[in-house]
């Protein structure tokens, strides 16, 4: 697909997740990552990147996620017929259990990947809307540590909603 | 996919308070602000949240049906307690959507005036009620002069005149719509919006004639304005014009000085053909461009060497259209058939051709015209031909010796009759093979008979065929017959 960085020799990067797993990338791969940008482009990316806040099982996700991209963006497809294709695949890879999703999310976060955090993130308030509270708690496993006078407090704020 | 080890962490609580603010962002403030019963991390997330998106339709009530008022006690609730414990945060988008307003609340709009203390960003005030409310002069003149504002949206509201010196410094987006505006404020505006990129008007009432003359815009759509003139002077950065007017009385346009327009739009637009002629010859970047129902184009000649697309449709007034266009990579026309003088495109063409047959076209004029249409077009990767009826695109027997030579240029085709089809569509391919001998797939599909078939021919056949059709006609046989 990327025929343009073929005449030059294809540059690669190691990164290595925190439970010790490495992995080789490409460059335009790689660069998706703005956390680690300037590494890459000040030649500072030897031996490998460290990343310390990404389990394997994410970086996988995440490097199969940027790698559809930088393929679809450099195809010789049209821009429309691109951004089908990637509606298609992030509809497909956001297609996994909440926590995967909330790995996903923060990792988005922490190697700033902007399409990804936007992705999840939207994934996410989907998942709340139109949901009630307790349905919300149970999806997250969030516990209600209010003490009674507190959720009242609360109740009073929201009172419309209860008329 | 295997799942994580650990199931019943609570995860989302853990996410720093950006992240949790950027989820809360993707929803309503309904059900952006109930998150502050989930648990005590999310009791104040809501009330510093850089994100509002105040909608009043998630308020009704089925009951009391009291919707402003469950709207203003949360908007107001809300606000409140952000005014006391958060007020040192900056707002980053404060959306407001009004529904069952019909005169525009105090309250509410004073709230508009907090987010701009705020110093917001993007701001949009929309109603979508029935009626135009007033904006009243103390708000306008607090929004047109926001230092901070990038985005600002004004919908179906009355902007009457604004009594301060408009100065959006930051502003980069302004999209009026639906609202009722004077000339001089209207130009009051623009000419305060310094380095304004993106401009879009919909629906606009009042305003008579728009000029717009500047440096930094990039992108400019205008629809469905009612009785206005439109008036492009000086848009050297411009890459998208979009316009659309607004049925049979088409208002005038004039563009000018727009060497950098990659995109242009023009639907049903008054413009005369030098007009449209100039204008296209005289962008060397154009990449797209759509004519539709544009009815006083009579000519239209297109030298364009980056064009890309072209859509073309319901210029019925048209009679000749030439295209120069070496990178055309995909070409749509709607009407009825008319002399394409000259076609240049790139060989990756793909065009689709639908055509409207009137039932005072003779066949001795319909056919040459389609025999002469197909011969422009057969040297594209791929053709779309749509028509009612398949008689419209089988040349008769009796013509056929006239209509030499076939077209050995097509390899695909496809075609779509919409009313009817007969002997299961035998008679059009044998007839559409007779214009296009050298055809090695072709897709007959009708929706009427929900037919729809695949043919592949070989290579050896086309081969013969493509010898044998510079003969004449009586030599030529057709296969399986």
């Amino acid at each position: 697909m990327s025929s343009s960085t073929e005449l030059t020799e294809k540059k690669v990067f190691l990164l290595k997740s925190l439970d010790g797993v490495i992995f080789e990338v490409e460059e335009s791969v790689a660069v998706q990552l703005e956390v680690i940008r300037e590494l890459i482009e000040g030649d500072c990316a030897r031996p490998f990147i460290s990343l310390y806040n990404v389990t394997s099982e994410i970086l996988a996700l995440v490097i199969e996620y940027c790698k559809h991209h930088a393929e679809t963006c450099s195809g010789g497809t049209s821009a429309t017929i691109a951004d089908e294709d990637l509606k298609t695949f992030d509809n497909e890879f956001m297609n996994v259990d909440e926590n995967i999703l909330l790995e996903l999310c923060s990792a988005a976060d922490y190697l700033d990947i902007k399409s990804l955090f936007e992705l999840t993130c939207r994934t996410l308030a989907s998942l709340i809307k139109d949901r009630t509270i307790i349905e919300v708690r149970k999806m997250f496993n969030v516990e209600n540590d209010f003490s009674v006078v507190e959720e009242k407090a609360v109740r009073k704020e929201f009172a419309w909603a209860f008329k | 996919m295997e799942t994580l080890s650990i199931n019943n962490v609570d995860r989302i609580s853990q996410l720093p308070d950006s992240l949790c603010h950027h989820v809360l962002s993707f929803l309503s403030a309904a059900d952006a602000g109930m998150t502050v019963f989930l648990s005590r991390r999310w009791r104040f997330l809501w009330y510093s949240c850089p994100v509002y998106n105040f909608d009043e339709k998630y308020f009704v009530n089925s009951i009391s049906y009291s919707s402003p008022t469950n709207f203003l006690i949360f908007l107001k609730g809300t606000l409140t307690y952000r005014q006391r414990y958060f007020s040192y945060l900056d707002i980053e988008k404060f959306r407001i959507y009004m529904r069952m307003f019909y005169e525009l609340n105090s309250s509410a709009l004073n709230w508009v005036v907090f987010a701009l203390n705020c110093k917001v960003k993007e701001l949009d005030i929309i109603n979508e009620g029935i009626d135009c409310p007033t904006i009243p002069s103390t708000l306008s003149d607090a929004i047109f002069v926001a230092k901070y504002i990038t985005k600002l949206e004004i919908s179906h509201l009355y902007l009457e005149g604004i009594s301060v010196s408009v100065n959006l410094p930051s502003l980069q987006e302004l999209v009026l719509r639906g609202s009722r505006i004077s000339d001089s404020t209207f130009q009051k505006i623009i000419f305060g919006c310094s380095i304004v990129r993106k401009i879009c008007l919909e629906s606009l009432h009042g305003v008579k004639k728009i000029m717009i003359s500047k440096e930094t815009l990039m992108e400019l759509n205008v629809f469905q304005c009612h009785h206005v003139e439109f008036y492009v002077e000086y848009a050297p950065n411009l890459k998208l014009f979009a316009y659309e007017g607004r049925g049979v009385e088409q208002n005038n346009i004039g563009i000018s000085s727009l060497r950098n327009l990659r995109s242009l739009r023009l639907i049903e637009a008054r413009v005369t053909d030098s007009v449209l002629e100039d204008l296209v010859l005289e962008y060397p970047l154009l990449e797209e461009l759509v004519v539709g129902y544009c009815s006083t184009v009579k000519k239209l000649l297109i030298a364009s060497p980056k064009l890309k697309c072209f859509v073309l449709f319901g210029c019925e007034s048209l009679f000749e259209v030439k295209i120069d266009a070496p990178n055309l990579l995909k070409f749509e026309y709607r009407g009825e058939l008319l002399n394409f003088s000259s076609v240049i495109a790139s060989p990756q063409l793909e065009a689709s051709i639908h055509l409207e047959r009137n039932n005072h076209s003779s066949s001795t004029v319909w056919y040459p015209d389609l025999k002469d249409l197909c011969e422009k077009l057969q040297y594209s990767k791929a053709l779309l031909l749509a028509c009612r009826e398949d008689l419209d695109l089988i040349i008769p027997e009796n013509m056929r010796k006239s209509l030499l030579p076939q077209l050995h240029g097509l390899r695909h085709l496809k075609v779509k009759i919409t009313i009817s089809l007969e002997r299961n569509g035998w008679k059009l391919e044998e007839g559409l093979r007779w214009i296009f001998p050298c055809l090695r797939t072709l897709d007959i599909v009708s929706c009427f008979n929900c037919f729809e078939n695949h043919y592949e021919y070989e290579e050896d056949m086309l081969r013969l065929l493509g010898g044998t059709a510079a003969l004449s006609l009586e030599e030529y046989k057709v296969p399986g017959d």
